[in-house]
């Protein structure tokens, strides 16, 4: 594979991450709202898999809210835990849509997705194992490689654990980071959901990441079914998860920061009030640093 | 790659399809959730075919599809492309022609972009050119024949909850359904000007295209006819190149 010859992101580890604010994910409900008010949102993190289309409105709609924002790219079937070859077609579509929308970052998450050419749709946790360890990181490589840029890697929520798993989910990422020299995209709400399915303690994750990998986080409101907490993105963000992000945001310092909602979608409004709540508990630690 | 997690990953793969073990801690709800993204994706690609079988008959058709179609694709968009055929064997056939209306308003909706032909185009073509003359139609053109009434029914579907549970079949009619700048269009064409747009689907030149009309017949003139439904489409946006041998000017 060959990889681009001036990448945009492409740095090392040394290069402090960018601070780019508050922003949203981007959803078709709320378009036409965007175009019509511009709202205060920083910045807009898209779907990758929706714009990778050949045209139409999803293609006009993105251009258009490019024009008024920056954009950071996330995917959803990279498997990059996955056992199948990586899809040189689906890379190849990466690529052309990062060329059009010129995105602040690219993301994905570390999971795998199906094998055997099935694609579930899900993202499934893998095996905390020295193999599964040394496979994520040779694709990693791969990627960036291919993209000639740095990606983000994202922490899943999960329901199920592996008795073989030798090391605790964040050595696991962050072990990934160090040897791939990728990324982290921290779900806050992710390490949540984890924490109360698999019984740990949700600080001691987020202590044990590598801070100057954290270029991102996640928000978003989970539903707790008492046995499980299922990662819905159909709600609020959770006062436990905001106490999290309270900690992450005091450890971290300066992470660009975003809400995604994917269900039962609230008017356009209402999200930038939750977005403000972000803002409201983050900059007293954040203001006045550099 | 050694052979563990690999095996690992095929074996709950299997699981999460529901043709496994599903009683490790967990995996249900990877089951469920796999199931039910199945119907919601299915759903939002045939809108009114799900609200005319309803929830629950809509539910269990996207569950025998899953099971025979599990999705293939990077992208979900793509995993119910298999549905207007896989009703065509084996559902009623009013449901199969609903679906294969839907999908085509689905490839109009995200196909490649194209800018229309203006009309004009047309008097600028030499008469020694137009035998020979090939046109281009918009990526997201598709002709359909239909049995049953279902265009007019996905229009009722849009409006009302209580859709007629059964149709009649009749003589068959010829649907096309297209895009115009961002918005998708459906008309119904006769049997002779489908004959004429099959023709140019089909990548013939105008010639053939005549050819294909003059065992027809037709009230007038079949050259002027043929010319009178270029027209028709050009102003439809439905052309948007046309060659002869080289590319021609694009006249305003």
């Amino acid at each position: 594979m060959t990889g681009l010859q001036s990448p945009a992101v492409l740095v090392s580890t040394s290069v402090e991450r960018p601070f780019t604010g508050f922003g949203l994910g981007l959803r078709k409900e709320h378009y036409d709202a965007i175009l019509a008010s511009q709202p205060a949102v920083d910045w807009f993190e898209i779907l990758t898999e929706n714009y990778l289309v050949e045209g139409g409105k999803p293609l006009d709609y993105l251009d258009r809210i490019r024009s008024l924002y920056p954009m950071a790219m996330h995917g959803v079937s990279l498997s990059i835990g996955g056992t199948d070859p990586l899809s040189r077609d689906y890379l190849r579509r990466l690529k052309r849509l990062i060329a059009r929308v010129e995105p602040l970052w690219v993301s994905d998450h570390l999971c795998w997705t199906g094998v055997g050419g099935i694609n579930l749709h899900d993202l499934l946790p893998l095996p905390y194992t020295e193999e599964a360890l040394a496979h994520v990181v040779a694709r990693v490589d791969q990627v960036q490689e291919f993209l000639g840029r740095r990606i983000l890697l994202e922490n899943v929520s999960s329901y199920m654990s592996y008795p073989e798993s030798r090391m605790s989910e964040w050595e696991f990422l962050a072990e990934v980071a160090r040897r791939a020299d990728c990324l982290i995209l921290l779900d806050i709400n992710n390490i949540y959901v984890s924490a109360r399915n698999h019984c740990f303690d949700p600080l001691i994750y987020v202590d044990a990441i590598p801070p100057e990998r954290v270029w991102q986080f996640h928000l978003a409101g989970h539903t707790d079914q008492g046995d499980w907490v299922i990662d819905t993105h159909d709600h609020p963000v959770r006062t436990e998860v905001w106490e999290l992000f309270r900690h992450a945001a005091r450890r971290f310092g300066k992470v660009a920061t975003m809400i995604e909602r994917d269900d039962r979608i609230p008017p356009l409004a209402e999200l930038l009030e939750e977005l403000d709540q972000a803002r409201h508990i983050a900059m007293p630690f954040w203001s006045g640093t550099a | 790659m050694s052979g563990t997690l690999a095996g690992r990953q095929r074996q709950l793969q299997n699981a999460v399809m529901g043709a496994g073990d599903v009683s490790w801690p967990g995996l249900a709800i990877y089951h469920n959730a796999y199931r039910l993204r199945a119907i919601e994706a299915l759903s939002s690609d045939y809108p009114m075919l799900s609200r005319w079988l309803g929830q629950e008959r809509f539910s269990r058709l996207a569950q025998d599809y899953l099971a025979a179609h599990p999705s293939t694709h990077f992208s979900l968009r793509w995993f119910g492309r298999h549905l207007p055929d896989f009703l065509s064997r084996q559902g009623p056939p009013e449901w199969a022609e609903m679906a294969s209306f839907e999908w085509a308003l689905s490839l109009a909706f995200d196909c490649a972009d194209a800018e229309p032909l203006s009309v004009g185009v047309l008097a600028g073509i030499p008469p020694q050119d137009w035998p020979g003359l090939k046109f281009r139609l918009h990526p997201g053109l598709t002709l359909l024949r239909l049995r049953y009434p279902v265009p007019p029914l996905w229009k009722q579907l849009q409006s009302e909850n209580s859709p007629p549970q059964s149709l009649a079949a009749g003589h068959p009619v010829s649907w096309m359904i297209w895009r115009r700048g961002l918005k998708t269009y459906f008309r119904s064409l006769t049997d002779h000007e489908a004959v004429a747009l099959a023709s140019l689907l089909a990548g013939e030149p105008f010639a053939e295209l005549c050819e294909a009309l003059s065992g027809l017949d037709l009230p007038i003139d079949v050259v002027h006819q043929a010319a009178l439904w270029l027209r028709k489409w050009l102003e439809e946006g439905v052309i948007v190149g046309v060659e002869a041998g080289g590319p021609l000017r694009k006249t305003p």
